[in-house]
């Protein structure tokens, strides 16, 4: 889903709040008048302004746990803020600080300068005479009053009553009042007429009265003029008081007014004056907090916008060191930054564009060496490849198979440089390398090698491999095991070898033969008797010898012979109990038989098989010269997914030699006497028709150690 | 530089060393009506007499409220607010409080009197107080700040010498 939020550009917001702080500075500053309409809130417009410089500061806090977190986790461009941003700091607070110092300084001496101890002590004096001259006013009138008050000394009171208006009007009083010593009033009289009563004295006026026997004071009336109200007592038999009202002349009362406003402002203002400072000292540090910290959040705004675009270039580059080359960064702004992040943009959709060439290339090579390796897999030849260090770099699964070994052994000679291999594996790399490094051209060479349990006979071709500018740059050999189509080769050619001494030897066998008996019959009664006994003697080694030519070639006619097997399911431990029945009346010859085999079962032709361990059994007692031991080992074994029953028979005999091991299995080779040399031929035709293997165990150092292996059921 | 004005407010909330203090607040039938009685002390700091003594009126007012107390909520019947100004005059040497009138006293003490015993306020007529039913009378001193020349507002919300109103109090009439 797309998600949209209405964002306000970062230029207009940062206006706005100058707009908004410099009016409330603004506002502020109107209201610090106290003439202002605007006063009224100035306690109001400070605790804003506070207010919103702590905000301003919550901001900043903000601000600065937020960067510090990303210098925690060094986020791209999270540096680069810093700097900026301690530097602006840095260039913003000290000229202001030094501003900020200096306008203090200047303020407090502009406000001192207007006060001093003269013009203070000036403005005292001016009160004091304006004090001064109307208390001589007060005193005069007060004179004049008690003199007035002497006159009308035990008069009645109608008398007084008529008396009044005279009175007042001889003193110049505004009002003049006669009261009782009740504070009655007796009469009055005021240039008012419409004055219905007079002023009235309050209580404290009446306790100074009757305590000093006179009152004065200075009033202020209805228009803010002043007066005098004078009060004394008239002496008598019964004491009555008599007020009296004096106006102060309006030029004596405005003077008056305007020293003291005057006198009193300068006072009020002197009073002031630490608080003014204060007051001065308070604004200016709103003024400037509220500058400096709405300066620095928005240099933090300022600057995260700047940094934005290589933050994003920075990650784009991490993207793009990662393999991320699909990543567009956004261009926030037409400017060297925008410029920059479009040429960005170009170079990894470029690189883009070149690494999904380059991974179709290699996906094609890769298709292709895995097809080469799957032919490579499936070829029955060995094939090994070289680097241009004669390092080992590709083997196929027949190489390992011909050499019996695994991946480990090649190791010596690949770059790994680990494991460990059999002494007759190194002898046949040191040979191939030998030709590898020797030959600069296509060779083929027959290497005999031996690290299996019978010499293998393989066929080596190699070839060095250029470059297209003629470099070497490896080599290639290709091996095949020749042994088993060598030795079908030998045993084909013995075969008909076989056939022919049976088909041309034993026909003129017969014929001597009954010709040898022909004669010793026909001349035996003829000849004298040594001549008889001669000719006996002779036409018996005829016989003898005709016969064991027969044999021979009986022999040679059965090696030579097809197979004719007929198979049936058989158990070979079974077979061999019932055969070693035979061979256990010989005293001297003990035989013994170890099972470690899981199936026995095999699907063979029973007169052949016996026929096998007949002979080996036989070789084995021949070997021994009539006495010894004789080990039966059975056991199971598995090649290449399939099962096998192994036999092993190991007598303690003359054993086989060495250079004759080769050469063992091949007809007419015997170390008996009167052997024929087809018996081992035999068994190894009859085991390799029923799909098995025989060989010479070589490591069996006691005697001689004939195995073979027959496939088994299930 | 915020935490000297927050230290300094907290300073100003804490101290209370110069507030006014209502000894005592009632309303005592007078006739037709029922007039709230009320005593005070007033105990000025240096600071607010220098200031009065440099002709800096001062400005209290009185905040009078009062309601019938309701199971639920209580009944408002009455609220207003009593200013009243001290001033000192250079020329007259005298101290004057003004209301409705402006009165005239020779010295502080006796300005002061006049605030500290009132008793002339009609309340509410007699004849509207039930006798079953309670009713709470609430009273404060406030100290108008406000009323003060303009350098000195600001520091006097700092100031516990400006610290002049009296707390809130409480009269509850019993049936």
């Amino acid at each position: 889903m797309d998600k949209r939020t209405l964002k306000i550009p970062v230029n207009l917001f940062i206006i706005i709040l100058f707009g908004l702080i410099l009016s409330s500075l603004q506002l502020m500053s109107s209201a610090s008048q106290e003439t202002s309409y605007l006063s009224d809130i100035y306690s109001l417009l400070i605790l804003i302004n506070t207010l919103g410089s702590v905000a301003l500061l919550g901001l900043i806090g903000i601000n600065v746990y937020s960067l510090a977190r990303e210098l925690k986790k060094k986020e791209a461009g999270s540096r680069l803020t810093t700097r900026m941003v301690s530097l602006f700091v840095l260039l913003a607070l000290v000229p202001a600080s030094i501003v900020f110092y200096f306008s203090i300084q200047f303020l407090h001496q502009a406000i001192d300068s207007r006060f001093n101890v003269e013009i203070g002590e000036a403005m005292e004096d001016a009160l004091e005479l304006s004090q001064a001259s109307l208390d001589q006013q007060m005193r005069w009138h007060l004179k004049q009053t008690q003199r007035s008050a002497q006159e009308l000394d035990n008069q009645e009171e109608t008398i007084l009553a008529l008396k009044l208006g005279s009175l007042r009007e001889s003193l110049a009083a505004l009002e003049i009042t006669l009261f009782s010593k009740q504070a009655r009033i007796i009469a009055f009289s005021s240039v008012n007429t419409h004055d219905i009563l007079p002023t009235l004295p309050d209580e404290y006026v009446w306790i100074q009265l009757r305590q000093d026997k006179h009152y004065i004071r200075l009033n202020t009336n209805e228009n803010d003029g002043l007066n005098i109200q004078v009060l004394t007592l008239i002496t008598g038999d019964e004491p009555r008081y008599l007020q009296a009202i004096y106006p102060i002349p309006v030029r004596i009362s405005d003077l008056a007014d305007s020293i003291e406003f005057a006198s009193v402002r300068y006072q009020e203002m002197n009073f002031l004056r630490d608080s003014l400072k204060k007051s001065f000292l308070l604004a200016l540090l709103l003024v400037l907090l509220l500058s400096l910290l709405a300066a620095i959040w928005i240099a933090f705004v300022s600057i995260r916008h700047i940094i934005s675009p290589v933050k994003e270039l920075v990650k784009g580059t991490k993207a793009v060191a990662d393999g991320h080359y699909e990543q567009l960064l956004p261009v926030m702004a037409q400017d060297d930054l925008g410029f920059l992040v479009e040429s960005f943009n170009q170079m990894t959709q470029r690189i883009a564009h070149s690494r999904n060439i380059a991974r179709t290339a290699s996906l094609e090579v890769e298709q292709q060496r895995a097809y080469l390796e799957s032919i490579l897999e499936n070829v029955n030849a060995g094939v090994i490849s070289f680097d241009s260090d004669f390092k080992i770099r590709t083997s196929n699964e027949a190489a390992y198979r011909i050499l019996h070994c695994n991946q480990d052994c090649f190791s010596q000679y690949s770059k790994t440089q680990v494991g460990k291999q059999p002494t007759e594996l190194v002898v046949f790399f040191d040979t191939l390398l030998t030709l590898v490094k020797e030959n600069k051209t296509m060779w083929q060479q027959h290497i005999t090698f031996l690290g299996g349990s019978r010499p293998q006979e393989l066929l080596c071709r190699g070839k060095p491999l250029f470059s297209q500018k003629g470099v070497l740059v490896g080599a290639v050999v290709v091996f095949d095991d020749l042994t088993d189509l060598i030795q079908a080769q030998k045993n084909a050619a013995w075969g008909e070898v076989a056939r022919r001494l049976a088909h041309e030897i034993k026909n003129p066998l017969t014929p001597i033969q009954l010709a040898a008996e022909r004669l010793q019959h026909k001349l035996s009664n003829e000849l004298s008797a040594p001549s008889a006994i001669m000719l006996q003697k002779s036409t018996n080694t005829i016989v003898q010898q005709v016969e064991a030519m027969k044999r021979m070639v009986n022999d040679f006619s059965e090696y030579a012979r097809p197979a004719k097997k007929q198979t049936e399911v058989l158990d070979l431990q079974h077979l061999v109990q019932e055969l070693l029945v035979l061979y256990q009346t010989q005293e001297n010859i003990q035989i013994t038989l170890e099972n470690k085999a899981e199936n026995t079962w095999i699907q063979a032709d029973p007169v052949t098989i016996r026929q096998v361990l007949h002979n080996l059994l036989k070789n084995a007692q021949e070997a021994m010269k009539g006495k010894g031991l004789i080990e039966i080992k059975l056991a199971s074994v598995e090649h290449h997914n399939a099962h096998y029953v192994e036999l092993g028979i190991y007598d303690h005999g003359s054993g086989v030699n060495s250079d004759k091991i080769e050469t063992v299995f091949e007809p007419y080779v015997t170390s008996k006497v009167k052997g024929t040399g087809l018996g081992l031929a035999i068994v190894k035709k009859i085991i390799e028709e029923h799909g098995g293997m025989i060989w010479v165990d070589s490591h069996y150092k006691q005697g001689a150690g004939f195995i073979f292996q027959l496939p088994c059921l299930g | 530089m915020l935490g000297l004005l927050f230290g300094l407010f907290f300073q100003a909330v804490i101290a209370n060393e110069f507030s006014t203090q209502i000894k005592s607040a009632k309303l005592q039938p007078y006739g037709q009506w029922h007039q709230l009685q009320i005593t005070t002390d007033f105990h000025l700091s240096p600071m607010a007499v220098e200031a009065l003594e440099s002709s800096i009126p001062l400005l209290w007012c009185l905040k009078v409220k009062f309601e019938r107390l309701g199971l639920v909520w209580n009944q408002n019947l009455f609220t207003k607010n009593y200013c009243y100004k001290v001033q000192y005059h250079a020329l007259l040497k005298t101290y004057s409080v003004s209301h409705k009138e402006t009165k005239y006293f020779h010295s502080l003490p006796s300005a002061l009197n006049t605030l500290s015993m009132i008793d002339h306020i009609k309340i509410i007529k007699s004849s509207k107080i039930k006798a079953d039913e309670n009713y709470r009378l609430q009273v404060k001193w406030q100290f108008d700040r406000e009323a003060l020349p303009l350098p000195l507002r600001p520091l006097s919300y700092l100031d516990p010498q400006w610290n002049l109103s009296s707390d809130w109090y409480l009269w509850t009439s019993e049936p």
